[in-house]
């Protein structure tokens, strides 16, 4: 955790993959995900559909198909918490992390396993388990397990650029 | 404030008199709660909006609760092939089915794939999440704790439609009344306020201030008058004399108005009957002067007629007003002068006055006539101040009058503030632009409406117009729901299609049997009404956009604009241009209501200054048929309107634009003004002027009771309006402002410009 407290804002290619029962295939998405301490996170996703998802203290902005949706983070506390485990992790707030979820942390430094299971009710009806993976330089992925069997698995990969 | 509302508007002015008189938005009270925590608010809001909803004094009322976002949710979900724009049989072959199927499939990878999956078999084409993107449109309130509040989370919302007309205040008032003590029972308790604001509020909080504030200022003005009498006359009896032609004024004018208008209204009681505090200067007149009545009548009683009549000419002035408020104060004044004049002229002389003391009189007129000297040295300086004025107002003609609606609105601005506030956060529609459409039914004017969108949709594609609601997008017009119904295909062949549309997609057509399902039930099912929208939050939109006229019916349409001013203009332009091209039977127009309102009251200020200007002229003829002289004339006017203009360089130096009731005031200082200006002219016009050796040698009885009345008179003029100018409610202070100071100015100007010497009129030099 303290390692990741370190590490410092930056730009990440991701490829999201959903695996959702109503579909035969999973649905994949990919893009870039930038992150700006301490609470600035942006997730763009550039295929197959380009949309923004900005998050910015306790705003959220999406823009899909040219329109802008937002809200704002503490009315909505399942999208607040989901927003919580990403922000959490890349920072490494332990503190902020345990506000949402129980924490079970595992491996070594160079490849590190951290499982988050949500505590509110109401978060409990979405999700049943987030994992995060990830070495000494960060992140490496992201699976959601929601409650209903389907999951997503966010990998990132360095920014090529 | 429907008394100032004109009586004969136009088509376009007619709606927006209707709206601003009946509209739904005239019955819409708006609630906020604040304090305690959120989690108290919520159940506050949740408890009050029960005991309201089982009210019968209240049609509609929402606060985004479980139970009416359940309403809404299922009114969308079930009704959503009927609502849907989308619903076409294009969008039913098997090539648009693959189209929608395939964006919803890409929508489920998006961010709000978690949301939409649950429905995704049930609705693979996404028009429900369509019909939320169209019909909140980002306008919906924030939510917390499970109901609505301010975008900052700190003010629970509600949002309730009275059953009683905007109109009637006596029941508007009851009705807040009835809020104020449900919201006591909810709270339960707990330290939670109540924020109430809307159209209900203005006009019960107006009625009550304006009569509080008459009744309040008046009494102690009346107070300090009645007390300055008693110290002059002497006399109780004296007193009470003198206040027989005030009310018998008032009673016969308050008749006059019932028989001539049918109703009279509240405000024109409280107005006038403080316009009528002029008819006290006749009884002064005739106590403080008759020290013999026969001397009186032939000497004082000419005067005081022509008084009479020249602020008769200027009250005539009101009653050709468009406005019933402004006609009828017209009709009050004129009759309650009328009254007093004739009562104080033929009913005063045969009661058992006391004479006032000689003392009293000397001792105050000789007070005046010193005054009065020393007033006149300073001729030259009141002669620029004129000048000066004159000129500060002939430059600033074209800003004197305020525009629109706002110098009329008597709520203080707090309410003002508090009502902007919560009507955006409870995204109450934004009428200020709005397209209209008139049909006979209801029906017909939806079916208009959507023409009419259609024809604009260009405009919405292209950015012209940032957005159009309407209110066909909650209740379709028959004609649309048949279109949409008639797209879709049955059972058979909409599986058929499916089997075909997801060939190519990782999704099996036997997973969308309940999307199946429910286009069977949208054919098979009842059309939209009115009554298939009760209880959702909807129905208060639609009850503000959809309304019911003598004529017909009229469908709103808010349009928003574009921001800044150059693309609001161009897309006013747009939208004028594409209606010109729409189909001419359809009764559509671009409704400004900013504008319009300005250009309405502009029109009808212009009216009333028309009449005013005409009531002058009327003054002007009436004193040279009587006075004959034109020098008599000129220094009977020149303090008339050296005070009328004097008072309005001072707005305009204030910053302060005038407004109708400025003009009623103004027309009030011609009225009280012209009998001093008379009277000077009668008791120290050239023939007899007041020079510093009359004064050594003593007035006679007659100059100093002359100008013992006149002071008295006057301070009671300025006691009477000069205190209306402390009052918070914006049209008192308007009244008061201008005749007190413009009484005591006609008054010292009057002294100044009276003629010292034969031969020397400095007023035509001025």
């Amino acid at each position: 955790m303290q390692q990741l407290a370190k590490h410092p804002g930056g730009r990440v290619n991701f490829t999201e993959t959903k695996t959702l029962s109503v579909l035969d295939q999973p649905v994949v998405s990919s893009g870039e995900l930038i992150y700006s301490p301490p609470d600035r996170l942006e997730k763009n996703t550039l295929k197959p559909v380009p949309e923004s998802l900005v998050i910015r203290g306790n705003d959220l902005t999406v823009v899909r198909d040219g329109v802008k949706r937002q809200l704002r983070l503490p009315q909505y506390p399942e999208v607040l918490a989901f927003v919580e485990a990403l922000r959490g992790t890349l920072v490494g707030n332990r503190s902020l992390l345990e506000q949402h979820y129980a924490l079970a942390l595992s491996g070594t430094e160079r490849d590190w396993r951290l499982v988050l299971t949500p505590l509110d009710d109401r978060m409990k009806r979405w999700v049943k388990q987030i994992k995060v993976q990830g070495s000494d330089k960060g992140l490496s992925t992201v699976e959601t397990l929601q409650a209903d069997g389907d999951k997503s698995v966010i990998a990132i990969t360095p920014d090529a650029r | 404030m429907s008394a100032f509302l004109p009586s004969n508007p136009d088509e376009h002015q007619r709606l927006l008199v209707d709206q601003i008189k009946d509209g739904a938005l005239s019955r819409m009270v708006l609630m906020g709660i604040e304090g305690g925590d959120s989690a108290t608010r919520a159940a506050t809001s949740e408890r009050l909006a029960k005991a309201m909803r089982a009210d019968g004094a209240f049609a509609s009322v929402v606060n985004g609760d479980a139970a009416s976002r359940e309403l809404d949710q299922h009114y969308l979900m079930q009704s959503r092939y009927l609502l849907s724009p989308r619903v076409t049989a294009e969008r039913f072959s098997a090539e648009g089915l693959r189209g929608a199927i395939q964006g919803s499939i890409n929508a489920l990878g998006g961010s709000a794939g978690l949301l939409l999956k649950a429905i995704f078999p049930q609705d693979p084409t996404g028009e429900l999440p369509a019909l939320i993107e169209r019909m909140t449109n980002g306008r919906m309130p924030s939510s917390q704790d499970g109901v609505w509040t301010s975008a900052s989370g700190d003010i629970a919302l509600l949002v309730a439609m009275t059953a009683a007309p905007g109109t009637d205040t006596d029941a508007q008032e009851q009705v807040l009344a009835r809020i104020r003590s449900a919201f006591d029972a909810a709270r339960e308790g707990a330290d939670v306020r109540l924020l109430m604001s809307g159209t209900p509020v203005f006009s019960v909080d107006a009625r009550r201030t304006i009569r509080a504030e008459i009744e309040r200022l008046s009494l102690v003005g009346g107070l300090a008058i009645l007390t300055i009498m008693l110290a002059f006359y002497r006399s109780a009896r004296n007193v009470v004399i003198g206040l027989i032609p005030v009310l018998t004024g008032i009673v016969v004018a308050v008749v006059a108005v019932s028989l001539g208008f049918g109703t009279v209204h509240a405000i024109t009681v409280g107005f006038g009957t403080t316009l009528l505090g002029e008819t006290l200067d006749y009884s002064i007149y005739y106590l403080v002067q008759s020290g013999n009545n026969a001397n009186w009548r032939r000497e004082y009683w000419p005067t005081i007629r022509l008084g009479v009549a020249t602020s008769i000419c200027g009250f005539a002035a009101l009653l050709f007003s468009s406005f019933p408020g402004l006609a009828q104060l017209g009709v009050y004044s004129i009759a309650g002068l009328l009254t007093a004049a004739a009562v104080t002229r033929f009913v005063l002389p045969v009661l058992p006055a006391r004479p006032v003391p000689d003392s009293s009189i000397h001792w105050l007129g000789g007070k005046m006539a010193g005054v009065s000297l020393q007033v006149r040295r300073l001729k030259w300086l009141a002669a620029l101040l004129a000048v000066a004025s004159l000129a500060i107002v002939l430059v600033n003609h074209d800003r004197l009058w305020a525009k629109g609606l706002s110098g009329l609105n008597p709520a203080p601005l707090n309410l003002q503030k508090l009502d902007e506030r919560l009507r955006r956060e409870a995204g109450a529609p934004d009428l200020s632009h709005m397209l209209v459409v008139s049909a006979p039914t209801a029906d017909q004017a939806l079916q208009a409406g959507e023409q009419v969108e259609a024809s604009l949709a260009p405009l919405v594609q292209s950015g012209t117009i940032a957005r159009i609601d309407n209110p066909a997008h909650f209740l379709p017009s028959t004609a649309a729901q048949q279109s949409r119904r008639s797209a879709l295909p049955d059972s058979a062949e909409l599986s058929d299609r499916l089997r075909q549309a997801v060939a190519a997609l990782p999704v099996k057509a036997d997973r969308f049997q309940p999307f199946v399902e429910d286009v069977q039930a949208a054919k098979a099912a009842a059309p939209i009404t009115l009554q298939t929208l009760k209880g959702t939050s909807f129905e208060f939109l639609l009850q503000s956009l959809l309304l019911h006229r003598d004529s017909g019916w009229a469908v709103l349409m808010p349009v928003a604009l574009p921001e800044g001013a150059a693309k609001a203009q161009a897309a006013r332009s747009a939208i004028e241009a594409a209606l010109g091209h729409a189909e001419p039977r359809q009764q559509a127009y671009f409704l400004d209501m900013d504008r319009q309102a300005t250009e309405m009251f502009g029109q009808y200020l212009n009216e009333a200054l028309v009449f005013s200007v005409a009531g002058v002229v009327g003054v002007v003829l009436l004193l040279a048929l009587a006075l004959r002289q034109p020098a008599r004339i000129a220094r009977v006017l020149m303090p008339l309107v050296g005070a009328v203009v004097i008072v309005m360089a001072a707005h305009v130096l204030a910053g302060t634009a005038l407004t109708l009731l400025h003009l009623v005031g103004l027309l009030l200082i011609v009225a009280v003004g012209s009998n001093y200006a008379l009277f000077f002219d009668q008791s120290f016009g050239p023939a007899s002027a007041l020079t510093q050796g009359a004064l050594q040698r003593g007035l006679s009885r007659t100059q100093a009771a002359a100008l013992a009345s006149l002071a008295l008179a006057n301070v009671s003029t300025m006691i009477g309006f000069g205190i209306l100018a402390w009052s918070q409610v914006p049209v008192l202070h308007a009244i008061g402002a201008t005749v007190g100071p413009g009484a005591l100015l006609a008054l010292l100007l009057a002294m100044a410009w009276s003629g010292a010497r034969e031969g020397r009129t400095p007023e035509v030099a001025a």
